[in-house]
């Protein structure tokens, strides 16, 4: 039997194809390729709104370029902008990041139309595999499971049934026409379905003027698991592993961990076989992520994302790959510099998003001013994020301000490593999300790893209002600033009015106010 | 020192204040040592056992407002005036005390015996922890006595004037 070694290249790695890039993102995105580029040795150009163009990542990159000001789609989404800017600075490739253009096939054609590097798939391979209905069907010729489901509009109660008794019970009634949970039904068993159908019809008629329906499998409790992978224009594919990430409200992903607490060898194994055939049948390269919904024993194919995804550090602290680096060098049409057997997993990471949002009010954003930052770190802890003292959190962009990761060599201790340095960090000048993750931290069902797509929700004020051991420490402090203001009448506690953190909340301050 | 605190679910507390000693008692029953934490711009923070939270402090009259450890809190000091109106709800007497939430000076008083008034309205401005406190009623009513006159320093709980209903 012949066989062949593969060994690491002993010394540097080669320096990429690619020697200049512009990373047409913001934020902390924006900064974490700016530092995969560096290793490399890329010169990095920053396309910058006005806006940011004080930001943090502006300022370290090795030059910006001002896309003027407005909003997103003024600037960031702006195709031909962006196009432009690659030309003026004179780079060979554009990093899109995550959100923005990342997913747009139109901005990728342009950019192979112009000679640019995109770091992505083609527009072809990334239409294709971004297409939910194109992966969906890919995914059942190839066998892999998908959400058993009526293949269009269901019009009668017969055809009703006869769905419902082939894909299996309980079913979920849902409108084809809109979402919100109206003109939908979950049904148990057949007795019940020709009422749940028809109402749920008569139910979508009425909210969306539409009441046609699709019948689909209900699953009560779904976790989101999703796996990493990469593929070259060599024909290797390495993937790295699962993440999980059923911490979320609203679609909206809030806390994501490595690897999975739901997710056997065996389901593993055939996650991945699945990603490895679907990225091949899209003629993919570049990174991606795989997403299924897991149920008890069962998992279902959802989509493929054609980017880098927010929670990439959770998979690079378990596996020691730098995702972002791997991407770059795939776009330079060179082959992934490792092998799987050089991909080992260790340990378990999580990740909290950490946003200028206030759970007591929705998640509302509340963007403010960075008066004081206290950025925790120490064994196991990595924070990515662009803020710095004394920066202003822009009110049109999404609310992302830092991600905290913390690694351990088991669940256990990444969860004790991520609540020593929540508290540790200091974000002071408007509400963050971080007393939110507190409490999830210390919630028993977290602990436990018994969580699902809708636990957030399912727990409601539990999360998002604080605890008594809060209200108590808010009593107190009132009583005490109160008191010190009378104790020394030529003190004022008061914060200055033009910093006025609750300027942009004045409206909730008096209406919420009993 | 001791202060009533309404918190945002409505609940009364209780908290006692010796600054001597740094302790702040809750609710008769735990105590809590304390310490505020103050730079150039004013206190940065606050130290409640032994927990060091940050905290940005804002007060409008009895309104206080805390963006603490990264949490936005509402809470209101219940003075003795906002004792009594709630207990008129109850249904007392038909004569209402309008008292002094803290000690200042009034500085204005803005109407006259006999007057009818209805809810809201601002029956007087206390000038006190350098701002203009406005009294206003809770109440519809017709005024009966004013006991105080502009420029009068008051002492907190004072009767400043009655109320018929």
């Amino acid at each position: 039997m012949a066989f062949r070694r593969i060994t690491p290249s002993k010394g540097k790695s080669k320096r990429p194809k690619i020697k200049s890039m512009l990373i047409a993102n913001r934020g902390e995105i924006a900064l974490r390729i700016i530092r995969a580029g560096w290793e490399l040795g890329i010169r990095c150009v920053i396309a910058s709104s006005e806006i940011d163009i004080d930001s943090l990542p502006s300022r370290v990159a090795d030059s910006v370029f001002n896309l003027g000001p407005g909003n997103a789609a003024e600037t960031y989404l702006d195709i031909e902008k962006i196009i432009q800017a690659a030309k003026k600075s004179k780079v060979e490739a554009i990093h899109p990041g995550y959100g923005f253009l990342s997913e747009n096939a139109r901005f990728a054609k342009r950019c192979e139309e112009e000679g640019i590097i995109f770091i992505g798939p083609y527009a072809d391979a990334m239409e294709k595999l971004g297409d939910k209905v194109w992966g969906r069907k890919k995914a059942k010729d190839l066998k892999i499971p998908t959400i058993p489901g009526s293949k269009g509009v269901v019009n009668d109660v017969k055809t009703a049934m006869k769905i419902s008794r082939k894909i299996g019970f309980p079913v979920l009634i849902k409108a084809a026409a809109g979402g919100g949970g109206r003109g939908m039904r979950v049904v148990e068993k057949m007795q019940d379905l020709k009422d749940a159908f028809e109402s749920a019809q008569s139910e979508a008629k009425l909210a969306f003027g539409d009441g046609s329906c699709f019948i689909e499998r209900y699953l009560a409790k779904p976790r989101h698991v999703e796996i990493q992978a990469m593929r070259d224009s060599h024909g290797r594919f390495i993937h790295l592993y699962e993440r999980e990430c059923s911490i979320q409200r609203r679609h909206q992903k809030l806390l994501e961990e490595a690897p999975s607490l739901a997710v056997s060898t065996l389901m593993r194994k055939r996650m991945i076989d699945a990603s490895k055939a679907l990225t091949k049948a899209a003629k993919y390269h570049g990174v991606c992520t795989v997403e299924f919904l897991v149920d008890g024993k069962n998992f279902y194919f959802i989509e493929v994302n054609t980017r880098v995804q927010v929670e990439h550090p959770v998979t690079e602290k378990i596996t020691g790959i730098d995702i972002i680096r791997a991407g770059i060098r795939i776009a330079g049409k060179e082959r992934i510099p490792f092998t799987q057997r050089q991909v080992r997993r260790n340990g378990h990471a999580i990740e909290c998003r950490i946003n200028a949002e206030d759970p007591r009010f929705g998640f509302a954003p509340t963007p403010g001013t960075v008066e004081e930052l206290i950025l925790p770190a120490g064994p196991g802890i990595r924070v990515d994020t662009h803020l710095c003292p004394g920066y202003t959190v822009p009110s049109i962009y999404d609310s992302l301000i830092a991600k905290v990761i913390s690694y351990g060599r088991t669940r256990k201790e990444a969860i004790t490593r991520m609540e020593r340095a929540l508290r540790e960090m200091v974000v002071r000048g408007f509400t963050t999300t971080a007393p939110f993750h507190r409490r999830l931290l210390s919630h028993k069902s977290f602990r436990n790893g018994k969580v699902w797509t809708r636990f957030v929700e399912y727990q409601g004020s539990k999360l998002t209002e604080p605890s008594e051991e809060e209200n108590k420490q808010a009593v107190l402090a009132a009583a005490i600033l109160l008191a010190d203001e009378e104790n020394h009448p030529d003190v004022d506690n008061n914060q200055d009015a033009e910093e006025d953190w609750n300027s942009n909340n004045n409206e909730e301050f008096e209406e919420n106010w009993n | 020192m001791e202060l009533k605190i309404r918190d945002s679910k409505g609940k009364i507390h209780d908290v006692q204040i010796d600054f001597g000693t740094s302790i702040a008692t809750l609710d008769g029953d735990e105590k809590i040592p304390f310490e505020i934490i103050r730079r150039d711009k004013g206190v940065v923070g606050i130290i409640i056992g032994d927990k060091r939270l940050p905290v940005n402090y804002s007060r409008d009259g009895i309104r206080v407002e805390l963006l603490l450890d990264g949490t936005k809190f509402k809470l209101e000091r219940e003075t003795s005036y906002a004792f009594l109106t709630r207990a008129k709800d109850a249904g007392s007497s038909g004569l209402t005390e309008v008292r002094s939430p803290i000690p200042g000076v009034i500085s204005s008083i803005n109407v006259a015996e006999k007057k009818n008034i209805k809810e809201g309205d601002v029956l007087c401005i206390l000038q006190a922890m350098k701002m203009e406190n406005e009294i206003a009623s809770t109440q519809k009513g017709k005024i009966k006595e004013i006991l105080v006159v502009e420029g009068e320093r008051v002492s907190s709980d004072q009767v400043l004037m009655t109320i018929e209903n």
